[in-house]
């Protein structure tokens, strides 16, 4: 806060990372998503088989 | 030849198939050098007992306590693949196992003494001959030989006499008997009770429970063979699963996980309804939002004449019949893609044109070639007859349309939302439509025929309709619709189990509850916010 009282947003400038949707993310993001869903899928599946 | 017998010692033993327990809390001890036999009724726990003797069966209770971890155990002889590929010889030098292992080889005095073994019983000559053309009497002979070379302070037998011939018989109760005078402890389930008085000094009877243990003489009288009958007759078959300690989290799990623990069929069917809710929520989702609901229906009918195709050649085949179905499908998405790109005629009416035309040929090629049972099987099946090679190629389905859904996730937005810009930035939208419609395939193309619409297929398009009431963007109402569609898959399929409906209406409907639930209740646009809520805040 400055010594006026007026909150001072310079640490975040931009949108905040949290609101970006998988639209506007990286394919980094959306692949390790991907990554992600199908290793559990494959845990399920050898279990399973098991 | 060693000879020492071991002594078999059993506190309060309980063991239990699937929390049933198969005999309970018995005590007592097999001396060393003993000869034991082990009768009751059908079902009273004989064999149970002596695999858990053997190591084969974990106590659930109690403990078993050998001197010498050293056995020799015959199995029944049903237990035993007869028509396995391998000869007489190899089945006996099996025995040495515990000095051979896996890797070393038999030395010549191992080998002769396999051939003594085999002359022990009455068999010289036969070490080359297959085990598959041996008779049930000969092929027990062997069975002992390869006793004879395990030279185990402890043998235990399970009914080592059912079926034999009266000469194969006396034969192998000599050996019982030499086992017995060379100090072995010999343990042997059997049925012929004047056997049992005849060659065997001790007698355990069994009923699940201890009913008499000791010298033959006493145990074998009227009284404790009729204690044994009639505990027999007061078994229930459905008798309360053994409970270490009750508790609530018990019951939810024996009702809501046990069965996917207990059935192998019902874990596949799980887990083949999740991989097609990873798949198909996204792909639904898409679906929805381009008013193509529809189309996932004509393409699972698409692929019929390639799952016909595939199903000819290599039977009821899931991957057989899904190839044949990918093909099918590639096939008439791009011919009713060219007639859309070359014609003024709207995808959806070209696909309800391809798709007839697919259904009809199936139906023919199947109909000509089968039988009506067989179109049946095609067109329907069931997700609880998903196989181990089917779930590979679902779970494989689904991983891959996961990865091309991640790659392409922004250009498939836009080509469903502004295919203009698409195109303005230098992407084509052709491509992305095309493989779009290549991931409807695939999801269409599994169906087949574990799931196809009569069996969970359509339950996605249910759940992608549902999400529109609880999430507004792309990527939510895809993740809800995923969370919807395997909700229902789980649900759907405890139904099944519990309430012995087919499973494929059970997964629709819970869907489609959950659908009509949606419809009253969500937190978008439902019902409730767009009629009560209102009311409320105008009041």
């Amino acid at each position: 806060m400055g010594s006026d009282g007026i909150v001072l947003r310079v640490a975040h400038a931009g949108p905040s990372r949290k609101k970006l949707s998988p639209l506007v993310r990286g394919i980094g993001y959306r692949l390790g998503w991907a990554a992600g869903l199908s290793a559990l899928l494959w845990l399920a599946v050898f279990w399973a088989l098991s | 030849m060693t000879a020492a017998g071991a002594a078999v010692t059993i506190e309060n033993l309980t063991v239990a198939y699937e929390r049933h327990p198969a005999l309970h809390h018995i005590t007592g001890r097999f001396a060393a050098g003993s000869l034991t036999a082990i009768v009751g009724p059908n079902g009273a726990g004989k064999s149970t007992l002596i695999k858990a003797i053997a190591g084969a069966l974990r106590p659930s209770g109690g403990r078993i306590e050998r001197d010498d971890a050293r056995i020799a155990y015959l199995p029944q002889q049903s237990e035993i693949e007869r028509s396995f590929p391998i000869t007489v010889l190899d089945t006996v030098l099996l025995g040495l196992w515990r000095r051979i292992g896996w890797r070393r080889g038999v030395t010549p005095e191992q080998s002769a003494a396999a051939t003594d073994a085999l002359h022990a019983v009455g068999l010289g000559h036969f070490e080359a001959r297959p085990i598959s053309t041996l008779s049930a009497g000969q092929f027990q002979r062997v069975l002992f030989a390869r006793l004879i070379l395990q030279d185990a302070p402890l043998i235990l037998l399970d009914e080592p006499f059912t079926a034999l011939d009266t000469r194969t018989t006396r034969d192998l109760l000599g050996l019982v008997a030499q086992w017995h005078r060379e100090g072995r402890t010999v343990i042997a389930v059997l049925h012929d009770f004047e056997q049992v008085r005849a060659h065997f000094p001790d007698t355990l009877l069994l009923a699940r429970e201890l009913v008499a243990w000791g010298p033959t003489a006493d145990v074998m009288t009227a009284d404790n063979l009729a204690a044994a009958r009639d505990m027999a007759e007061a078994w229930d078959e459905a008798a309360h699963p053994l409970r270490q300690g009750w508790s609530p989290g018990m019951i939810v799990y024996d009702w809501l996980v046990q069965p996917f623990v207990e059935f192998g069929f019902m874990r596949r069917a799980l887990v083949a309804a999740v991989a097609l809710g990873l798949g198909s929520g996204p792909i639904g989702t898409f679906l929805v939002l381009r008013r193509m609901s529809l189309m996932g229906d004509a393409m699972s009918h698409a692929v019929l004449p390639g799952a016909a195709i595939g199903f000819l050649l290599g039977g009821l085949s899931l991957p057989a019949m899904s190839l044949g179905g990918l093909a099918a499908g590639l096939i008439v998405a791009l011919l009713s893609g060219i007639v859309t790109r070359l014609t003024p005629l709207r995808e959806d009416a070209s696909f309800a044109a391809f798709y007839l035309i697919s259904l009809a040929l199936g139906v023919l090629i199947v109909s000509t070639h089968g039988s009506n049972v067989d179109l049946l099987h095609v067109l329907f099946g069931t997700i609880l007859a998903v196989d181990n090679p089917a779930l590979l190629l679902v779970a494989g389905i689904a991983t891959v349309t996961l990865i091309a859904l991640a790659l392409a996730y922004r250009p498939l937005v836009l080509e469903a939302f502004d295919p203009g810009f698409l195109r303005s930035v230098g992407v084509g939208g052709g491509g992305i439509h095309a493989l779009f419609l290549t991931l409807v395939r695939a999801q269409s193309g599994r169906r087949l025929p574990g799931a196809r619409h009569a069996d969970g297929g359509r339950a996605d398009d249910a759940a992608a309709a549902a999400a529109r009431f609880w999430a507004r963007e792309v990527w939510s109402l895809a993740a809800v619709s995923t969370a919807i569609a395997c909700l229902a898959g789980y649900l759907g399929l405890l139904g099944s189990y519990y309430l012995d409906w087919p499973s494929g209406p059970a997964i629709i409907l819970t869907a489609g509850a959950v659908y009509a639930l949606s419809v009253l209740f969500g937190r978008r646009d439902s019902i409730r916010t767009r009629y009560l809520v209102r009311r409320h805040l105008a009041a």
